[in-house]
């Protein structure tokens, strides 16, 4: 066989495993679509555009917004496998197109919402027991300074960044190389995304060999608290997107819930030993000169 | 001075970071899912050879170094440096030992070389990967030495380079070398 043919084959069957994962669990697969009307908003994400008719919609950066008003409108448990774009992330971990796991369970707390996420990664690969340690343990275990209060200028290469993106540079640059098998947890409130905040935000972050593998929440359900975030995030983007009002008139109905997205990629990165995410892709075979330094799109990085 | 945007960094780029000429070895992108982008390159120093790793935000603009290659051929040797001209423009430098360095053992007329040139101004001479140079020095070897593992012996080239040959290749004899290394490839 081949060795594209057969990371061909091994990507097949781990898409298997996912689907019989959540089908053991009795969580039910969704199809939502990935052109949107709204771009969605992160201050740090762009959305690529596309013409699909007279009108122009927006790729999907995550199934997140069109999976929570199914969750809004009664679907219970819900998953997807979806492919999303993010405009302009090329790199050896990063592809403007990546395939997502992202799944929703009701009434779940975000432990077990954890525990089910650690499950679902060693279907790919073979790990003890996860570490749990705080963003603030991190800072202070890594770097010996408290994230929430140190002053992070001399520490980021007179880098003119604002407190979030230092904290960024600190934990991608210095901290993220030690995680091998790590669950994070307790993000500044202004790092919540579309967490609750209790003190800290509610989220969480899985790290395997240093890689950012998965991301969950105790997700956020007052719309007024989603547009004050919205709004937040565009006041930090060159051009602020418009607010998809039907996510926000709907917000308010979504139960109780955790939910979690698992970079697909990634995970076949670490299984495959890859040590660039394009030689995992199915698209990618025949082009990408797989012995060489990585061929970046420079049309897909403005 | 022109710029480039961080993302559009390619390895081999020259940029002119705190006044002085980098070359790009490599550039990764880092990123948060939800952060902040970053792009981190390894550069290295062309004036100094000195590596190190500097981060930017993603989309910032960068300063290109105004570095350009050029071939020019050695026209002969002075006592400080070297006579070059281009094929075409005829036009002449000179260029010291203290920026043609060790490669000093190189410098054989009539021979292209690249030269960099940062601001006008040269600052290294890359001699052609291979060399064909004639031996000026070299004992002479004993046949059947073999058997004690002593295959190379050492030889003096017409540029003054001194590199290890095998025993059979006599003085006066012409041979290529590898001139990354200074090993011999073979007689030619």
């Amino acid at each position: 066989m081949s060795p594209a043919s057969n990371i061909l084959t091994l990507r097949a069957n781990m898409l298997k495993a996912v689907r019989s994962f959540f089908d053991l669990r009795e969580v039910l697969e969704v199809d939502c679509t990935h052109l949107l009307d709204f771009p969605q908003i992160d201050a740090h994400i762009d959305v690529m555009e596309v013409k699909a008719s007279s009108s122009i919609k927006y790729l999907h950066t995550s199934p997140e917004y069109e999976m929570k008003k199914l969750l809004a409108k009664g679907s219970g448990d819900i998953y997807q496998i979806a492919k999303v774009y993010r405009k302009g992330e090329v790199g050896k971990r990063h592809a403007p197109e990546f395939t997502m796991i992202e799944w929703y369970r009701l009434g779940f707390t975000l432990d077990r919402l954890m525990d089910e996420t650690i499950k679902l990664i060693r279907l790919f690969l073979n790990l003890g027991t996860p570490k749990k340690i705080t963003y603030q343990e991190a800072f202070e275990h890594y770097l010996g300074i408290d994230p929430f209060t140190c002053d992070l200028t001399e520490l980021t290469e007179d880098l003119d960044l604002n407190r979030d993106a230092q904290l960024d540079y600190l934990f991608s640059h210095k901290i993220e190389p030690h995680l091998d098998f790590h669950i994070v947890t307790g993000f500044p409130p202004s790092q919540a995304a579309l967490a609750k905040v209790d003190q800290t935000a509610k989220r969480f972050e899985v790290f395997v060999n240093g890689f950012e593998i998965a991301n969950g929440y105790d997700e956020l359900q007052n719309e007024k608290e989603h547009r004050r975030r919205f709004h937040e995030q565009n006041s930090m983007r060159k051009e602020a997107y418009p607010l998809d009002e039907a996510f926000l008139s709907v917000i308010g109905d979504l139960p109780d819930c955790c939910g979690v997205s698992v970079g697909f990629d990634r995970l076949m990165m670490l299984k495959l030993k890859k040590d660039s995410i394009h030689k995992t892709l199915p698209s990618s075979f025949g082009f990408i000169p797989h012995e060489e330094p990585l061929n970046l799109v420079p049309e897909l990085s403005t | 001075m022109a710029q480039i945007t961080t993302n559009d960094i390619r390895p081999g780029m020259k940029l002119e970071i705190d006044n002085a000429p980098y070359t790009v070895v490599n550039i990764e992108f880092i990123k948060p899912g939800k952060g902040q982008a970053f792009n981190r390159i390894k550069v290295k120093n062309l004036l100094t050879s000195r590596v190190v790793e500097k981060t930017y935000k993603s989309n910032e603009k960068l300063p290109l170094a105004d570095v350009e290659e050029l071939k020019y051929r050695l026209l002969y040797l002075e006592s400080d440096g070297a006579v070059f001209m281009h094929d075409e423009t005829f036009e002449q430098i000179t260029v010291s030992f203290d920026v043609i360095r060790e490669n000093k053992q190189w410098m054989k007329d009539d021979i292209l070389f690249d030269i960099i040139l940062y601001k006008g101004e040269a600052i290294d001479v890359i001699p052609p990967t291979f060399l064909e140079l004639k031996i000026t020095e070299t004992a002479p070897g004993v046949r059947g030495d073999t058997a004690s593992g002593r295959v190379l012996k050492p030889a003096t080239l017409e540029t003054d380079a001194k590199v290890q040959v095998p025993i059979f290749i006599e003085e006066g004899e012409l041979i290529k070398v590898d001139t990354r290394t200074g090993e011999y490839v073979s007689r030619v």
